[in-house]
């Protein structure tokens, strides 16, 4: 507060200062005065007698003022009046003998002749290197110029009292008023926090002082500091309360309100983007697979996260889960245009497939061995359907069947455990994983108009081989302002193609349950490096045999793969938006906006003749006839092509009100009212071409209800089952209404309601929609003049806001009728539909309540800043798919299952630890949030349910339970503790086991996470690194997969995973192992094992996303006329985990189980280029 | 003039921006979404024969018409095995018991039918009994299945004291679920199969749709459990009155993959099918060495083992497996109709039309060349006959498991099954508890009231 006043001071004295110069005979009268409890009226009437000097002034707001002591003598009228109006909103104006009193941002000017002055000067930034582009504008009206390329500026003043707006992208804008000067050179300095200070919902932007919600905002700068083309690896850890998981490509905002994981809506330019058609990363499918960007990073002004019952309000129900609201760049008036351009080229390295944790080739053998002799592996060769054998197997037979000897068998066991095929893998079907991107974008503006125009090429090629992806993208931001400046045109127009292509050889050579995964002693490649080629579907003879027919081969080649079999993605998207808007008066101001946004999806898989996929389909439909020794092909021979197209169309139009004003001094009113309807359509179909020429693209007519025989001998039709078409149509309609009022600028009210209808399925039109509301409180108690500020404490505001969001159910409502599916019969061709939705007259909407208290604060002039927000959240009526009783037609069934409360404290923190020429600045930001189910209509009562996180009431959602472990048994067989301790044998059956001897574990998900970031900055360097960190949670550990469970034959696939290696042999093994034996397993043991306490392991950890460094190449070096700003950086991301809780080496957000799609990315490394011209 | 411009473009903005109403949002989702609202919806979840067309599974495996050998025990699966020796559970925690709940899923579907289809718009009042009554048939046969797999056979001096499955006939999903009498659940399968009767067609377009016939077949298959007879034998006529074509075996013995698939078969009348899941079990040698040498039901209805995950040495019912738009029928028949015309024929004492029915069947079964006619010796009841063909005929698909609990309620015709599995031995005795499938625990936790 003492601050406070001494600036008001300075700023009352600059004023009077600068009316010095001017009316001088005004300021040489002096007078004396002695007034105790006088009016204001009454010593301005003294004033007056002594001097003459008349005054002007709004008698009301004299009135106002408290009365005063005047005690001068012989004192300067100016300081006598300087002193009297110190604490007021009032100032004087000397204008030959009269005296203004007038509110002190009263423009002066207009009271003035019109002179003409020039300015000229030089804009630089701290380090002096010029800034072209900076606008400076003459305060109060639209008149402006720019810098030139050295930072030069000329401006005609023709007024005496001018101030002058400075201002530039990141940079902190300065007002210099003028005082004559002819010149004035000015320096900008870097403002990181600039994007923060408004907050941008979709639907306004308001100051970040004035909001009472939760809200974050991350900066383009933040957006741009990692270099990935996934937007959500840009964010990760940036913003507290908010969960970016790069690694299952999905947000959470403020955990879950409902036990299905919804997503955050996702707001483009004031426009929701549909559900279906807008992802910050599409495409991907799997780990390791590429990556693809819809948007363009650079593009990106700021993203703000809305996070509490002021989003769901604003945003309606699909709100409810949060709101991401994305700001694309606009130009600025009155600049020269600027070209930026930026680039970066990363490469990883390979994987370390070691991660995997994996047998390796003779623990794999051993396994194989043990299966084969207490009986879980059947012969094949007396059955020539059966697929081909391992090789290992095959040896083993041979001994049963009497081709081979023991030790010939022996001998060749040996030779294949002394392969590895982990070289072979690496070398033929892995790379190092290589990106790049560019960027291209101009911008600028003049008084009337402006321009952003931006193009983008992202091209990524992911570790497994024969995958890729290209997208482009193009923006174009326009505003133009029209008859007069009545009204501003805003124009944006995106478009985004981009083309995926998939290639599976290498993730299903990875995969343990494809026919084509590799077992460790399975090479790629012969001595002479040529691809082997695999005998997969049967054994050797009878495919050779088959080929001698004349069938097509039928052996599987890995290196010839990787060329065939492409699955392409192309897509492409329209993003087009207008608004119209107008001032009617100067607090009210009216628009209209549209958007119209259409992704298209197309898929196209060709499966040349050549190809594994289309020989063996052409193959297996081959009759082979004894008696003619004829071949019957079910299937045209050719190419396999499969296409499928997929389209979103959303439009939307919105009307809006918006009204700015300020009544009397203390009241400013805000509002905004709008209107909203909203159109989402989807059609999708598919279509197979058979025996198709890639030369004439055309494919040969089949009749798809043709019997034909296969190789087996039995019929089959062809059939077609995408050939329909999918479609749907939604509509909404909202009207919103938001409202804010503050009194003195230290308290603020806020309010908003919207109401959402749409066309909801199987909802009756009072079902349809509900109102969802939220109001909400904002104080800057340091303004308060009542209290007393200690000196450390620079900002101080309190918020708290409360509010009812709900969300409708997806997929229709179904309580007024039953929501069906109509397609066509494949056999009968009759219409037929199915009911995806059961008529369920008792579901609701979800409602869920939130409270949110937040503290903004600052300390040391700012020099440590943040906030600290702690909210209450309670959800009513969750719909969700639970366990139902099939006797009423549904083994699951969607209701309202109960109610969930939750909580959590979200904290961020700024500090800026070493200021000067070494900079040095920490965020911090932690998040915190469990949640409890309260009430619950369907709890789960069986073992089962209790393990694989159904509702337990008391408990938070994710919880998971295990049994208690108790040892191997002396068969090796599991164990496990019941209620009183006593040990229970994989013989009892589990419906014998009382719940009550289970053990709570905790929760899978994360209670505590959040970021850590540092920056340093030394000269013209800059280092930064990034970490992520989540605390408090568990995880299971993989499990025995695709071991057996019973006794018998063991079907499908046999596990790799490394710990079956440890698995009880022999009696004695129950000392040092807790890996079930084969010999006795049995389903209770094999599951007890899985779900035991011993296999849940903490979850805590710390990670080291990214170090980078940049450097700003010194502007001098270079041509100044032809680089303003040029910037290298180096990255490298991935950089692996700093600390984990658990002792085995688990990376608990990769758990690499029996495939490579879960391995932890492998390090990457990134240089960027950015320039600007 | 441009202020007035300007003017009219700012009113133009305050009109759009208020303009929307709540009209807009009144329209249908276009698309293959949509409520169930017309009457050609409940036409097609009428025909929604996969959710319609749930038989029975678990007879395949507990009859004597099966038999594991030592080396297939070790192959099967827990739930087969339980199956196999009448445990008193099938299904672990967590699990479905899949028949009962497929069951229940026709019907729902039968349910949501009859609730709304006469209130549906847009059809005329003959579409709908139609629909109405095929879902009737469709909830009349899931009955009749389930009252004789989960409860004791029907006997008239206690049905109305032994407790079956719950009997739903509204779609509401709050309903309690108390379990019914025996007597209920079947004068409800009577009344909802004659309330059917004159509002279909005699015969259907596809086999998988109810029909006149499948009425009588259904009628038939009722009275015969119920042990009335005459009303049994009266509609086993009336249904082989509109459907009697039989396949001739000669046509496939040597290319069996040439059997008609289900919707082309002339045979059935009303198709109901047995989950996949249960397919390929071992046929008792028991069974099989009832067949004659030129039975061509050895060769068609039967097929080796090796066919089947798990693989055994035996043999397997084979229908199922020719083409696997088949699935295993055990909807009623033709030749179950034969059967049964036959049965009530010999109980109503007349011999010589019961072994006339027998042998018309019979000579589509047999080698052209062979000899098939049943001559009625003095050593066998004509019954005897009957009931041994009808082992024969209907083989493998678990109409045994049903025989079996009606025949132990008669004197003389008990049967005890004695198997062996991993070494322990299992007894099946006549009228034992075990001959009702026990009701799965998970569904009395949900719903406490079963279990009263």
């Amino acid at each position: 507060m003492v601050k406070k006043s001494i600036k008001n001071e300075n700023h009352v004295f600059l004023i009077i200062l600068m009316t010095l110069g001017v009316f001088a005979s005004a300021q040489n009268q002096k007078v004396s005065i002695n007034l105790k409890d006088a009016t204001v009226l009454d010593v301005l009437d003294q004033i007056r007698q002594q001097t003459g000097l008349r005054f002007i002034y709004n008698e009301d707001k004299i009135n106002n003022l408290d009365p005063i002591n005047v005690n001068v003598k012989n004192e300067e009228v100016v300081k006598v009046l300087t002193s009297i109006f110190k604490e007021t909103q009032l100032t004087c104006l000397f204008k030959d003998n009269v005296i203004v009193l007038m509110n002190k941002n009263y423009d002066p000017r207009k009271m003035e002749q019109e002179t003409e002055h020039i300015v000229k000067g030089k804009v630089t930034d701290e380090k002096g290197n010029p800034l072209p582009g900076v606008t400076i504008l003459i305060k109060g009206t639209s008149s402006g110029v720019a810098t030139d390329v050295e930072g030069k500026y000329s401006i005609r003043l023709y007024n005496d009292k001018a101030e002058l707006v400075f201002s530039f992208i990141g940079m902190v804008s300065q007002t210099i008023i003028y005082k004559g000067q002819t010149l004035l050179n000015v320096t900008l300095k870097t403002d990181t926090k600039k994007i923060d200070e408004v907050v941008v919902t979709g639907y306004q932007t308001i100051s970040k002082e004035r909001v009472t919600g939760s809200y974050k905002t991350i900066s383009s700068s933040k957006v741009k500091e990692v270099p990935t083309i996934n937007i959500l690896e840009r964010l990760e850890g940036t913003v507290s309360g908010v969960n970016f998981d790069s690694k299952n490509n999905t947000i959470s905002i403020r955990g879950t309100n409902s036990y299905s994981k919804t997503q955050p809506l996702i707001v483009v330019d004031g426009f929701p983007m549909p559900q279906e058609g807008f992802q910050f990363n599409e495409g991907k499918r799997f780990q390791g697979g590429a990556d693809l960007s819809y948007l363009n990073p650079d593009d990106i002004e700021s993203i703000t996260i809305l996070k509490d019952a002021a989003a769901s309000s604003i945003w309606g129900s699909r709100a409810a889960n949060g709101v991401i609201v994305i700001k694309t760049k606009r130009g600025k008036n009155n600049t020269e245009p600027i070209v930026s351009f930026s680039s970066s080229w990363s490469r990883s390295d390979k994987p370390y497939l070691g991660k995997l944790k994996q047998m390796n080739t003779s623990q794999y053998i051993d396994f194989e061995k043990e299966l084969f002799e207490l009986g879980f592996l059947t012969d094949n060769i007396t059955d020539w359907t059966k697929s081909n054998l391992s090789e290992a197997q095959e040896w083993m037979f041979k001994v049963k069947r009497g081709t081979a000897t023991e030790s010939e068998c022996n001998a060749a066991l040996e030779e294949m455990s002394s392969r590895d095929n982990l070289g072979q893998i690496k070398k033929y079907l892995l790379r190092n994983a290589t990106s790049k991107q560019y960027s291209l974008s101009v911008s600028g503006g003049s008084d009337k108009s402006s321009y952003f125009i931006s193009g983008n090429y992202n091209n990524d090629n992911p570790v497994m081989k024969g995958n890729n992806s290209d997208s482009y993208s193009f923006t174009a931001n326009n505003t133009i302002r029209l008859f007069k400046n009545a009204v501003t045109l805003r124009t944006g127009i995106n478009y985004t193609s981009s083309k995926y292509n998939v290639n599976n050889t290498v993730n299903e050579a990875l995969s343990t349950v494809s026919k084509s995964g590799l077992r460790p002693y399975d090479m790629i490649v012969d001595e002479t490096g040529q691809g082997i080629d695999k005998y997969l579907l049967f054994r050797p003879e009878v495919i050779q045999d088959f080929e001698n027919k004349g069938y097509l081969p039928w052996t599987y080649n890995y290196i010839d793969e990787l060329n065939y079999s492409n699955l392409v993605l192309k897509s492409n998207a329209v993003r087009l938006n207008a608004e119209l808007s107008s001032d009617i008066t100067d607090w009210l101001n009216v628009s209209a906006s549209g958007m119209y946004y259409k992704p298209n999806r197309e898929q196209s898989n060709l499966n040349e003749e050549d190809s594994y996929t289309t020989r063996n389909m052409l193959n297996t439909a081959t009759y082979y006839d004894d008696l003619d020794n004829s071949l019957t092909y079910g299937i045209p021979l050719g190419a396999y092509y499969t296409l499928g197209s997929s389209m979103n169309e959303s439009k939307s139009l919105r009307g809006q009100i918006n009204i700015n004003k300020r009544i009397l001094e203390d009241h400013s009113i805000n509002m905004a009212l709008i209107t909203e309807i909203r159109e989402e359509k989807y059609s999708s179909y598919g279509k197979n071409y058979y025996g198709y020429d890639e030369d004439t693209n055309s494919g040969k007519t089949v009749n798809p209800t043709e019997y034909y025989k296969t190789v087996y001998g039995w019929e089959e039709y062809i059939g077609s089952s995408n050939n329909s078409i999918t479609k749907y149509r939604h509509r909404y309609l909202s009207y919103v209404a938001n409202g804010a009022y503050s009194f003195k600028n230290r308290y603020f009210v806020s309010g908003s309601i919207r109401f959402d209808d749409y066309n909801m399925l199987g909802a009756s039109r009072k079902d349809r929609a509900i109102p969802l509301w939220s109001a909400g409180l904002r104080w800057k108690v340091l303004d308060e003049p009542f209290i007393k500020v200690p000196e450390f404490l620079s900002k101080l505001d309190v918020r708290i806001t409360y509010g009812k969001g709900g969300s409708s159910p997806v997929g229709g409502l179904g309580n007024n009728n039953a929501v069906i599916n109509l397609s066509t019969d494949y056999y009968t061709d009759l219409p037929t539909a199915g009911i995806s939705t059961p008529a369920n007259s008792k579901l609701k909407w979800e409602i869920t309540k939130t409270l949110n208290f937040g503290i903004d604060f600052g300390f040391l002039n700012d020099r440590i800043g943040g906030s600290l927000e702690y909210y209450t959240k309670k959800s009513y009526d969750i719909l969700t798919n639970m366990p139902y009783n099939p006797t009423y037609g549904y083994p699951y069934l969607r209701y309202n299952s109960g109610t969930l409360s939750g909580h959590g404290v979200d904290f961020d923190l700024s500090v800026k630890l070493i200021k000067g020429e070494f900079n040095w600045t920490s965020n911090f930001n932690l998040s915190y949030n469990t949640n409890k189910v309260t009430h619950s209509n369907y709890e789960a009562s069986t073992l089962n349910e209790f393990m694989s996180g159904y509702l337990i009431k008391g408990k938070s959602l994710s919880s998971i339970y295990a049994y208690r472990w108790a040892g191997l048994d002396s068969q090796g067989q599991s164990q496990i503790y019941g209620v009183n301790g006593e040990i229970i044998g994989s013989d009892v059956n589990s419906t014998n086991i009382d719940i009550k001897s289970l053990k709570y574990m905790g929760t899978t998900t994360a209670p505590y996470f959040g970021g850590f970031s540092n920056s340093f900055s030394w000269k013209n360097f800059e280092l930064n690194t990034r970490i992520t960190y989540s605390f408090g949670h568990v995880f299971r550990k993989p499990m025995l997969k695709y071991y057996p469970q019973y006794k018998g034959t063991h079907y499908g696939a046999i596990g790799k995973n490394r710990e079956i290696s440890t698995r009880w042999q022999k009696s004695g093994d129950e000392e040092i192992t807790n890996v079930p034996g084969l010999a006795n397993i049995n389903f209770n043991s094999y599951s007890r094992y899985n779900n035991a306490d011993i296999n849940i392991l903490p979850a805590d950890h710390i990670r080291l996303q990214q170090v980078s460094l940049a450097y700003n190449v010194p502007l001098g070096w270079l041509n100044k006329k032809l680089i303003k700003n040029l910037s290298v950086s180096f990255s490298a991301r991935n950089l692996g985990i700093l600390w984990r809780k658990n002792n085995q080496g688990y990376d608990p957000q990769y758990l690499s189980t029996e495939n490579y799609g879960t391995l932890t990315p492998s390090r990457s490394y990134t240089i960027s280029l950015n320039a600007s011209f | 003039m441009k202020t007035i411009k300007i003017q009219y473009i700012k009113l133009l903005l305050l009109v759009l921006s208020i303009s929307a109403c709540r009209s807009y949002v009144d329209v249908e989702p276009i698309g293959n979404e949509r409520e169930l609202i017309y009457t050609s919806d409940y036409r097609a979840l009428a025909n929604n024969y996969s959710n319609l067309e749930n038989g029975w599974s678990y007879p395949l495996l507990s009859s004597d018409d099966v038999e594991f050998s030592e080396s297939f025990q070790a192959k099967v699966s827990d739930i087969w095995s339980r199956i196999y020796t009448w445990n008193n559970y099938f299904f672990d925690e967590g699990n479905q018991d899949s028949d009962w709940s497929n069951l229940y899923r026709t019907i729902y579907y039968s349910n949501a039918i009859t609730d709304g289809v006469m209130g549906s718009k847009s059809g005329t009042e003959t579409e709908k009994e139609e629909i109405m009554a095929e879902a009737k048939v469709h909830r009349a046969f899931a009955y009749l299945t389930l009252v004789n797999m989960y409860a004791p056979h029907y006997n008239p001096e206690t049905a109305s004291l032994d407790k079956a499955v719950p009997l739903k006939l509204t779609s509401d999903l709050y309903v309690k679920l108390n379990r019914v009498s025996v007597d209920a659940i079947y004068t409800q399968i009577i009344s909802d199969l004659k309330d059917a009767l004159p509002e279909l067609p005699q015969l259907p377009e596809f086999n998988v749709l109810p029909s006149q016939a499948a009425v009588y077949a259904l009628l038939a298959r009722t009275y015969l459990y119920m042990g009335n007879y005459t009303e049994a034998l009266t509609y086993a006529k009336d249904a082989l009155e509109l459907q009697n074509l039989l396949n001739d075996l000669n046509q496939f013995s040597s290319n069996p993959f040439g059997y008609p698939a289900k919707l082309d078969n002339p045979e059935i009348i009303f198709s109901k099918l047995a989950m996949n899941y249960y397919k390929g079990a071992p046929l008792s040698s028991d069974l099989l060495g009832l067949l004659k040498e030129n039975d061509l039901r050895y060769d068609v209805y039967t097929t080796p083992g090796s066919s089947f995950y798990p693989t055994h040495e035996g043999r397997s019912f084979a229908i199922g497996y020719y083409s696997y738009t088949n699935g295993i029928n055990v909807g009623p028949s033709v030749p179950e109709m034969m059967l049964i015309k036959a049965e009530c024929q010999a109980r109503l004492n007349d011999s010589i039309g019961a072994i006339l029915t027998l042998n018309k069947l019979r000579s589509k079964r047999f080698d052209n060349s062979s000899d098939y006619e049943i001559v009625l010796g003095e050593n066998e009841s004509a019954l005897d006959y009957v009931l041994r063909e009808r082992r024969i005929e209907l083989l493998g698909r678990g109409f045994r498991w049903f025989d079996l609990k009606r025949l132990n309620m008669e004197s003389g015709r008990e049967v005890t099954i004695t198997r062996t599995f991993n070494s322990k031995i299992y007894t099946l005795l006549p009228n034992s508890e075990l001959y009702v499938y026990p009701i799965f625990k998970d569904y009395i936790k949900k719903n406490p009231e079963l279990g009263e």
